[in-house]
């Protein structure tokens, strides 16, 4: 920047601060430190995904057809938030709850049916103490499980101030960050689909 | 779910009985009862002052940039003083413990801490120093200078700073309860599997460790996000990436270390505490389980943490040496590659910390050559400092001398570590004392460059300067001391010591182990210096050193902190600085604006208090406390009562208060009839006028 | 609330489109069904599966990327697609380098 020697120089100079902004660029770091969790996950499991120890392979765990429908069902929900948050954009309150309420049963569809799945394995004695594959295999899902649940709740709490406060600076803030938090989810779910459930089947 | 447990176990108390209170050990009594006696002390003290008031609205609840890092610094100085007195316990019982005609004391056939003991005291010392006395410290630097270095009013999400600050406070809470109530892990600071597994660590040791580690870790991450936020988001206006100092860019990479590394002790730390809790098989030694996978995970953490601790004081010393020199840090842009250089590439050197694990040599060699690639930019930056100083006009007052110290500790401690990353040398030196040698010469930069940091932005932070005749006192009894504790450790690692060793089988290493103990002599010496540097300068702070000026200090500062005033008024800047240059208070001094007014000021909106971070912590502690112990219904309760909080705090929306204009005005004015009633002896540096700025 | 329409001026509100949403949305299925397809047919062999499922997992990702998560170098993102393009490599760093010194301790301390 050339400084012009003989004008007198501007020494002071206030600045209005970009509140929405500052906010998702700190949960987006946020998130991307979750992104680490799980490729620290992920390198455990490229070491622990052949230890079945005598129990289980992961062929006999996993279910492909689960997983797909798995991940028709949260690709649904994130494009519900998604429509939601254009509802948001152009001001329609009513819309945006409504989205966020669909988006929220689908992703309870999800969650539902990846319980199903886990309570099912349990049943067969296939539970995480069995070997270092199953150990490994119920945290990765069960975090991205964890995620998706708090997700839920997260969406619930946004319709209630979506609702009550209406659609003021830190309440879009939050809103944005829930969809950046929850199309982070869908993303490591690629992974999590292709790296457990398919390579897993395939062996 | 959960695995089985041996001895007591109940519904309300999990596992906390009697028999974990260890009244029978006179040291732990000793150190309870002088613990109760100093917090006595302190609450009679405040309660006599009347000051619970004060702290309360102006501490504890206070959301300000500069009291939270001060509540940082106060958190490390204080646990520093712990791990300080693990150290001392460490070297006297290995003095005493050499040979087999060593005498034995309570309890111990050699010395007076027997093995057990004396594991917990080593893992102790390590965790605590690493993780709750130099990141505290470090962060709390960040904390206050950071914002001042890039001209905000505070940080970008002030709550969130102060949830970082609790939550590592209550993990360093657990670490010092864990000394009265149950045991600390034996397992050292790296917590070795399947040592750290409940099969063989079958106390609540290990999970004192894991949670104090998890909580704690969780803080720092936020730390790290808040500040990259701060500086990417938060810059004045004309503060373009090159206008950056140094120490902020120094803060930037270290920040980046501590978003992407921490989160994987997060991982490592929770899967041990599943395979302890539920029986899971991550790193037990059967069914699956992989030791080395934690070894791989810890370190893929561990070595990028040891760089974060390291690449902050990198920027302190930078700033020192600039001023102290009266110029410019010469090379400044290969300063910033350097940084990033070095963050970047300990990406790629973790497995320097398990070469002998057995892996091809093929891999060895990779990281091994990565690993001595990190002496390049270190190179780089030693010779950017000798060249700064090269025909500055150097004053070596105590900041200048502990940063200058740090440029004789850095070869020693950077070419033994290059040592170590050569895979047949390390096969020979791998777990012996020389590579405590090593990264205690690396980890005395940081604590060098700390101490630097504290001389340095002092009197920006209160107005007046330390003692320097006492600081120099500080320096050189520490310097000594480095010396006799630490040279010695090399040789002892190359005759063959190992690490961890309470009981040492051969006599003819007790002369070295004396030499340390003369210098732990030295070391008390120099915390006593210490002490006294920091009574005597505030006792007299009103005599001869006093300084309330307009920012300038040492004569020679550069960068932008310097202009807010020192001590620093709560709202930082009354008007947001235009930066023109990266030495933004040289450019101003030298063009003669050191006493610019701004035309008018403005209302100022600032952070209002609030106490839940405070509670959240309250509840974390509870939790932390009841998952050590398993007791679930409280771990559950307190968990709540964390979310309430939080959901509590979503719900509140006027999170600010705005200082009107004519107070920032009156404020302003009173400082300025204050500093000319004080520090007239400021004027000269303006009259300097142009030409000194290089 | 008066605030509300300078609020959603902003440009991230207005961030994303009906259409990219949509679009990401049956691409994914699209091409998650295909993956999933392959698996289920065993239409490939092993080691050309592999490289398929990997192929279709980085193009998911950077579809949903730059379809859902809207990277991209505008000034409101700018500063978090840096952040996600330094991440990066250090994922890959911290998978590659786990399962390359894995294997040959495998090969050498663990015989099956
Ligand atoms: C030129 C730079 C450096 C090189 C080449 C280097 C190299 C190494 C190597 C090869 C080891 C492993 C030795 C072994 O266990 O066999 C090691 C250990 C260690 N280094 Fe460094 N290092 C460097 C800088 C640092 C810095 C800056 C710090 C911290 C401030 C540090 C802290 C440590 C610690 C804490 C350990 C041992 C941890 C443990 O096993 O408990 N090093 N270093
Ligand atoms: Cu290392």
């Amino acid at each position: 920047m050339a400084f012009d020697q003989t004008a007198t120089p501007r020494l002071f100079e206030e600045r209005t601060p970009d509140l929405i902004g500052n906010r998702t660029f700190g949960f987006w770091l946020y998130m991307l430190s979750d992104v680490i969790i799980y490729a620290a996950l992920f390198a455990a499991f490229s070491v622990l995904h052949t230890h079945y120890a005598g129990g289980p392979t992961s062929q006999q765990v996993v279910e492909p057809l689960h997983g797909f429908i798995d991940s028709v069902l949260l690709f649904s929900s994130v494009w519900l938030l998604g429509l939601g948050m254009r509802s948001m954009a152009v001001g329609e309150r009513a819309m945006l709850i409504a989205f966020m309420g669909l988006a929220a049963i689908v992703a309870l569809g999800f969650v539902g049916f990846e319980s199903y799945d886990f309570a099912h394995a349990l049943g067969k004695g296939e539970s995480p103490q069995r070997s270092g594959y199953l150990s490994i295999y119920f945290v990765l899902l069960g975090l991205h499980a964890l995620h998706i649940f708090v997700g839920i709740l997260w969406m619930l709490l946004m319709m209630v101030q979506v609702a009550f406060k209406g659609l003021t600076e830190p309440v879009v803030s939050r809103l944005l960050n829930l969809k950046i938090f929850w199309m982070f989810q869908s993303v490591i779910w690629v992974c999590v689909f292709v790296f457990v459930y398919l390579l897993g089947a395939v062996g | 779910m959960l695995v089985p447990l041996q001895g007591h176990y109940s519904f309300w108390l999990g596992r906390l009985s009697m028999q974990w209170v260890p009244y029978d050990n006179p040291i732990i009594v000793g150190a309870f009862v002088f613990a109760c006696s100093v917090g006595l002390a302190i609450v009679a003290g405040i309660t006599r002052l009347g000051w619970w008031g004060y702290l309360w609205r102006e501490w504890v609840t206070s959301l300000d940039h500069k009291k939270i890092g001060l509540m940082y610094m106060i958190m490390g100085a204080i646990m520093l003083f712990r791990g300080f007195v693990d150290a001392v316990m460490i070297r006297a019982q290995q003095a005493m413990a050499a040979g087999p005609h060593t005498a034995g004391f309570l309890d111990a056939s050699h010395g007076y801490l027997p093995p057990f003991h004396f594991d917990q005291v080593y893992g102790s010392h390590g965790t605590i120093m690493i993780l709750f006395a130099v990141t505290p410290m470090l962060i709390g630097m960040m904390n206050i200078i950071v914002p001042l270095q890039v001209g905000a009013r505070d940080m970008a999400y002030p709550f969130l700073n102060s949830i970082g600050l609790y939550l590592t406070a209550v993990g360093a809470a657990l670490v010092m309860l864990s000394l009265f109530l149950g045991e600390f892990s034996h397992a050292g600071w790296v917590g070795l599997t399947p040592l750290s597994e409940l099969a063989y660590s079958p106390g609540v040791g290990v999970d004192y460790w894991l949670w104090a580690l998890q909580i704690s870790g969780i803080g720092t991450t936020i730390g790290s996000i808040n500040i990259v936020a701060t500086i990417v988001k938060m810059r004045a206006p004309g503060m373009t990436w090159g206008k950056l100092p140094i120490f902020s860019w120094t803060s930037l990479s270290m920040s980046t270390i501590g978003i992407t590394a921490f989160p994987i002790l997060t991982v490592v730390v929770s899967l041990l505490t599943l395979d302890r809790y539920v029986g899971t098989h991550f790193f037990t030694a059967g069914l699956g389980g992989d030791l080395m996978l934690y070894k791989n995970l810890f370190w893929m953490w561990g070595h990028p943490e040891v760089y974060f601790l390291i690449l902050l004081p990198f920027g302190v010393v930078s700033e020192v040496i600039a001023n102290f020199s009266h110029k410019q840090l010469f090379g400044f842009t290969t300063m910033v590659l350097a940084t990033f250089a070095i963050a970047g590439v300990s990406w790629s050197v973790w497995l320097h910390h398990f070469f002998v694990m057995g892996q091809g040599p093929g891999v060895n060699t990779y990281f091994g050559i990565a690993t001595m690639l990190v002496g390049i930019p270190t190179g780089v930056k030693l010779f950017n400092w000798i060249f700064t100083m090269c025909r500055g006009r150097l004053h070596f007052d105590p900041p200048m001398l502990w940063a200058t110290g740090t440029l004789f500790l850095l070869p020693i401690g950077g070419l033994s570590g290059v040592i170590l990353a050569m895979v047949p040398a390390d096969y020979e030196m791998h777990n012996s004392v020389f590579v405590i040698a090593h990264f205690h010469n690396m980890v005395m930069v940081t604590v060098f460059a700390e101490f630097a940091a504290i001389t340095y932005w002092f009197p920006k932070v209160f107005g007046f300067k330390l003692d320097p005749t006492i600081g120099k006192k500080v320096f050189w009894s520490w310097v000594v001391a480095a010396a006799l504790v630490f040279i010695p450790m090399y040789g002892l690692g190359l005759m063959g010591m190992t690490r961890r060793l309470s009981y040492i089988s051969r006599p003819e290493l007790q002369p070295f182990l004396y030499v340390q103990e003369a210098g732990m002599f030295m070391f008390c010496v120099a915390a006593f210096y210490q002490f006294k540097q920091f009574y005597m300068s505030i006792r007299d702070r009103a005599k001869g050193v006093h300084l309330i000026g307009d920012g300038e200090v040492w004569s020679g500062e550069r960068s932008v902190e310097w202009v807010a005033h020192s001590p620093v008024p709560f709202y930082n800047f009354a008007v947001t600085p235009y930066i023109h240059q990266r030495d933004e208070w040289a450019w101003r001094r030298a063009e003669g604006h050191v006493r610019a007014k701004p035309e008018r000021y403005v209302d100022i909106e600032m952070p209002k208090n609030t106490a839940i971070p405070f509670l959240m912590a309250g509840a974390t502690f509870v939790f932390g406390f009841a998952m050590v112990w398993r007791i679930w219904w409280l771990g559950a309760v307190s968990f709540a009562g964390i979310v309430a909080l939080l959901v509590l705090r979503s719900f509140i929306d006027d999170t600010e208060y705005t200082v009107p204009a004519a107070d920032v005005e009156k404020h302003e004015q009173q400082f300025f009839r204050h500093r000319d009633a004080h520090s007239p002896d400021l004027r000269p540096i303006e009259q300097a006028g142009r030409g000194v700025y290089l | 609330m008066s605030q509300t329409e300078n609020t959603l001026d902003h440009v991230e509100v207005q961030l994303g489109s009906v259409a990219a949403y949509t679009v990401g949305y049956v691409l994914s299925i699209l091409l998650s069904g295909l993956a999933f397809g392959l698996v289920y047919t065993h239409a490939l062999p092993r080691p050309v599966m592999f490289g398929a499922l990997c192929g279709i997992a980085f193009a998911l990702i950077l579809l949903q990327m730059f379809l859902f998560l809207g990277l991209n170098l505008n000034p409101g993102h700018r500063w978090k697609t840096a952040a996600t393009v330094f991440t990066l490599p250090i994922l890959i760093l911290m998978i590659v380098l786990t399962i390359w010194m894995f294997y040959t301790l495998q090969l050498r301390v663990m015989p099956h």
